[in-house]
């Protein structure tokens, strides 16, 4: 993979997921969608596994440090480096996994992958936060309420991939994926 | 087998090797209490830094798309609201300023027609608590010299008892507020709100300091005439200073504060216990404190001569 078309992209996407999250809300009720998540869709649909798994990485990494999460009683907010981190490597793992079968230059299949991923990570997030708060101090997070949320917000991701699948699946050659080209003069599998 | 394994993990690349060890650190520190992982918001900044450039302008244009307020028609529009907001945030905060004075207006002035005996009043602000805090007493920067006696009747703003004075300096005098238990037990008249267009009807109790800032004692037994039931306390009564013999004429009706638990005693059998809380709920940490002094002597120091 080429990593400065990576950096590059994350840069473009954690932008557009700061500064455009908000306004795609839905009414107040925080459901909006994610676009550093389709990268990772990209990468997973094409790259070996070890790229993919530390892309995951690096990328659930970024998004932990630019998420505090609001600890109980107003103390304040914490930066929790773990809940998107291990969320992304598992929903790159199950994205890979089901790779085989699927047919990658689809958007349709790009928005199914961002939504069901996506989904596998807010499951993580919640868990994690949850768990640590069994042994540590409780964050301002109700499971039940918020798990909704963020399964919508996991279809939303599914819809926002669908669209920038028509923008990131041309980019691949860029990124050295050359597997998810359009043939134009050999013969389709 | 582990040994097996160890060796198969130490021939794998480095980056193959260093990634299952960065997962499993993350996982850990994000476990980790707060005050373990503050220094991780370090990173924040400098994160936030690079990625302003492009989240910058992407927000500005989602600001645009769907700003925070409804669009105002002109400016000449935006400034009026603005000022009819702020005029009417100050109109209410002076309404609540005169309702307030009113209040402490009307309760001096009943305080001034209950005791005409009182002579002057002086405010002064407290300049030191005890170190010990449990004592909870207070220094307050006029003594002798102005004519402060064991006799003058500690207030806050003249309505509110705070506590007799108990030591007396040259230029200063020390405070024990009636919430602190070294103030000892006081006696005390509950009236309970009228009922049913009925006269003002008022018990006496004996309280002493529970010691949390409140004050706790049984209220006296007595029964409503025509329909035989006692009478009992309901939160929210106000209850006065009524203790002659211990207390100034200048202390006398002044407040002690609202009923906040009236309750059966534990101990008497058909009396109520009333849990009685001071309108000021820390009367130790008052900053100002409203000194009355009037010519007659300490009806305690009086009745220990006797």
């Amino acid at each position: 993979m080429n990593w400065l078309a990576f950096t590059i992209t994350a840069w473009i996407l954690l932008g557009l997921e700061l500064g455009m999250r908000r306004a795609l809300e839905l009414g107040n009720t925080t459901i909006s969608p994610s676009f550093v998540f389709s990268l990772l869709v990209l990468i997973t649909l094409a790259a070996t596994p070890m790229t993919i798994y530390t892309s995951a990485f690096i990328l659930g990494l970024l998004i932990d440090l630019l998420n505090p999460i609001a600890l109980a009683d107003g103390k304040g907010d914490v930066i929790l480096l773990g809940p998107y981190t291990l969320g992304y490597l598992l929903a790159a793992q199950l994205m890979l996994l089901s790779r085989g079968m699927l047919m990658r230059k689809n958007p349709l299949t790009f928005g199914v992958l961002a939504c069901l991923g996506f989904a596998i990570v807010q499951v993580i997030v919640v868990s994690y936060v949850t768990v640590r708060g069994w042994f540590s101090e409780p964050v301002a997070l109700a499971a039940g309420s918020e798990l909704l949320k963020r399964l919508a917000s996991s279809f939303y991701t599914g819809i926002i991939g669908m669209a920038l699948a028509l923008a990131l699946l041309p980019m691949a050659s860029l990124f050295g994926f050359t597997n998810l080209q359009a043939r134009r003069f050999a013969r389709r599998d | 087998m582990p040994l097996n394994m160890a060796r198969r993990f130490s021939q794998l690349p480095l980056p193959q090797r260093l990634l299952p060890l960065a997962i499993a650190i993350v996982a850990v520190l994000g476990l980790l209490p707060a005050r373990h992982i503050a220094w991780v918001g370090w990173f924040r900044s400098p994160l936030l830094t690079v990625v302003a450039p492009i989240s910058g302008p992407l927000h500005a244009l989602a600001t645009w798309l769907r700003p925070a307020e409804p669009a105002i028609d002109t400016d000449m529009m935006r400034v009026l609201r603005e000022e009819r907001d702020l005029y009417q945030q100050l109109y209410l905060q002076k309404d609540a300023e005169v309702a307030r004075l009113n209040s402490v207006i009307a309760a001096l002035q009943q305080v001034r027609a209950a005791n005409p005996g009182l002579q002057t009043r002086i405010s002064r602000p407290v300049v030191a608590t005890a170190s010990d805090l449990a004592s909870g007493s207070l220094t307050i920067r006029i003594g002798g010299e102005d004519g402060i006696t064991t006799s003058s009747v500690a207030t806050i703003r003249g309505v509110q008892l705070l506590g007799r004075v108990t030591k007396v300096d040259a230029r200063l005098c020390y405070i024990t507020p009636i919430t602190q238990k070294a103030a000892g037990s006081i006696g005390s008249r509950v009236y309970l709100a009228p009922q049913g267009g009925g006269a003002p009807m008022s018990l006496s109790a004996v309280l002493k300091p529970v010691g949390d800032g409140t004050l706790s004692g049984d209220v006296s037994y007595e029964v409503n005439k025509t329909t035989l039931a006692p009478y009992t306390p309901q939160i929210g009564d106000r209850v006065l200073l009524d203790d002659t013999l211990t207390w100034p004429t200048a202390a006398q009706h002044m407040l002690i504060g609202e009923v906040i638990s009236s309750e059966p005693s534990q101990g008497k059998p058909g009396r109520t216990a009333i849990i009685v809380r001071p309108s000021i709920p820390q009367l130790d940490r008052v900053a100002d404190v409203m000194l009355l002094t009037s010519a007659e002597e300490d009806p305690a120091v009086e009745g220990s001569r006797k």
